[in-house]
């Protein structure tokens, strides 16, 4: 090998970590791609606030980035201080999903914004985090209110603070 | 002060205030923007948009899944909307109530989902099913009082993305997966005509 093909391998093998690590943003939530991550509740720790009204559990949750969400970010600016501004649907499923008439799934409002930076996607109130073995981590730093069913039922629940909910990514079909 | 020279204020009548007030609460908020789609979805009157495709029009799209598609709103949609209007809107507030009714190739049932819809990108509509939230549908004007049903979408870059709606309230509880029209190649919109009542039956 010539001097100027080791140099060009060298710089080759060098570059190939630093382009990885810039893209590790979008392996999250890649850009322009429809994305899917369903899962449920690790065990809350010991400080997490517990559920109420009612006193009812999350059974499943998903995470959607579908064409409402792609679209929204479509429109977006990229932010100037770096990083990615993402749209994200939380699609809450609790225990007594359905009873008695009520909603079958609740879910964050359409134009939820997440700035993402590495591994990380963070609303202010919940964050998201890829794991090293490629899951993620669904993470309340405040707490996340969502809504269900029609109009004016005025059903809302709320996430609480300190729970985390542990996610795979799914094939679109698994967020429908 | 020497050399200031000061003018007396004329009084403002409390009846001039007065009258002012009453004015203002009188009057129809002009700032409300006005309802997306209001020829061919008029507040206060129902409505029904239909298409049904024949077997000539299935031929040539092999890949349709819809067979006839309608978007009706009926009485109890206009008072839903009529209720709806007193409250203030935000991004996400239902101003449209509605219902998709949807007949796929080889399936002799009419699929039907109740639609909450609101205010989209310039004259459009977003609708929801409030049953299955996650799916989407858009509906846009073509016109002449047609209407245009569109599911997923072209972003900027050309690229189209998918979407989906629930055809039932079943959600993720339905043996076999949820029910849901999605944008197949040739199922991504549809233009709908106004259209007589029985059509949307």
């Amino acid at each position: 090998m010539s001097a100027q093909a080791f140099l060009l391998a060298l710089a080759a093998a060098l570059m190939l970590p630093a382009t990885t690590a810039c893209a590790q943003p979008d392996v999250l939530f890649p850009p322009a791609t429809a994305g899917c991550y369903v899962g449920a509740e690790i065990t809350p720790a010991a400080g997490a606030q517990p559920y109420r009204k009612p006193a009812v559990p999350v059974t499943a949750i998903r995470l959607q980035r579908g064409h409402p969400q792609l679209a929204q970010e479509d429109e977006q600016a990229r932010p100037a201080e770096g990083g990615r501004l993402i749209n994200l649907r939380v699609i809450a499923t609790f225990a007594d999903a359905g009873k008695d008439g009520g909603p079958k799934r609740y879910a964050n409002g359409l134009y939820d914004a997440l700035r993402c930076s590495g591994d990380v996607c963070d609303a202010g109130n919940y964050r998201v985090e890829r794991q090293a073995d490629a899951t993620v981590l669904l993470r309340m730093t405040g707490g996340l209110n969502v809504g269900g069913g029609p109009q004016g039922a005025d059903a809302s629940r709320r996430l609480p603070d300190g729970h985390v909910y542990r996610l795979v990514a799914s094939t679109i079909d698994a967020c429908r | 002060m020497p050399g200031f020279v000061t003018k007396r204020v004329r009084p403002i009548p409390a009846t001039s205030i007065l009258a002012a007030l009453v004015a203002m609460a009188a009057a129809p908020p002009t700032f409300a923007a006005p309802r997306p789609l209001a020829d061919a979805l008029s507040p206060g009157q129902p409505s029904c948009h239909a298409r049904v495709f024949g077997a000539a029009e299935l031929a040539a799209h092999p890949g349709r899944r819809v067979t006839g598609i309608a978007i009706e709103r009926a009485a109890r949609d206009v008072a839903a909307e009529r209720k709806w209007s007193r409250l203030e809107e935000f991004d996400g507030t239902a101003i449209v109530s509605a219902t998709l009714r949807v007949r796929l190739r080889g399936d002799p049932v009419t699929h039907s989902a109740r639609l909450q819809c609101f205010r989209g990108d310039g004259d459009a509509l977003v609708c929801e099913s409030p049953a299955c939230v996650g799916g989407e549908l858009r509906i846009s004007g073509e016109g002449r009082g047609a209407i245009q049903v569109s599911i997923g979408g072209t972003l900027k870059s050309g690229r189209f993305i998918g979407h989906y709606i629930h055809l039932d309230e079943s959600c993720e509880g339905r043996v076999g997966g949820p029910l849901v029209l999605e944008s197949g190649d040739d199922d991504r919109s549809f233009s709908l005509a106004a259209a007589p009542k029985q059509a949307c039956q």
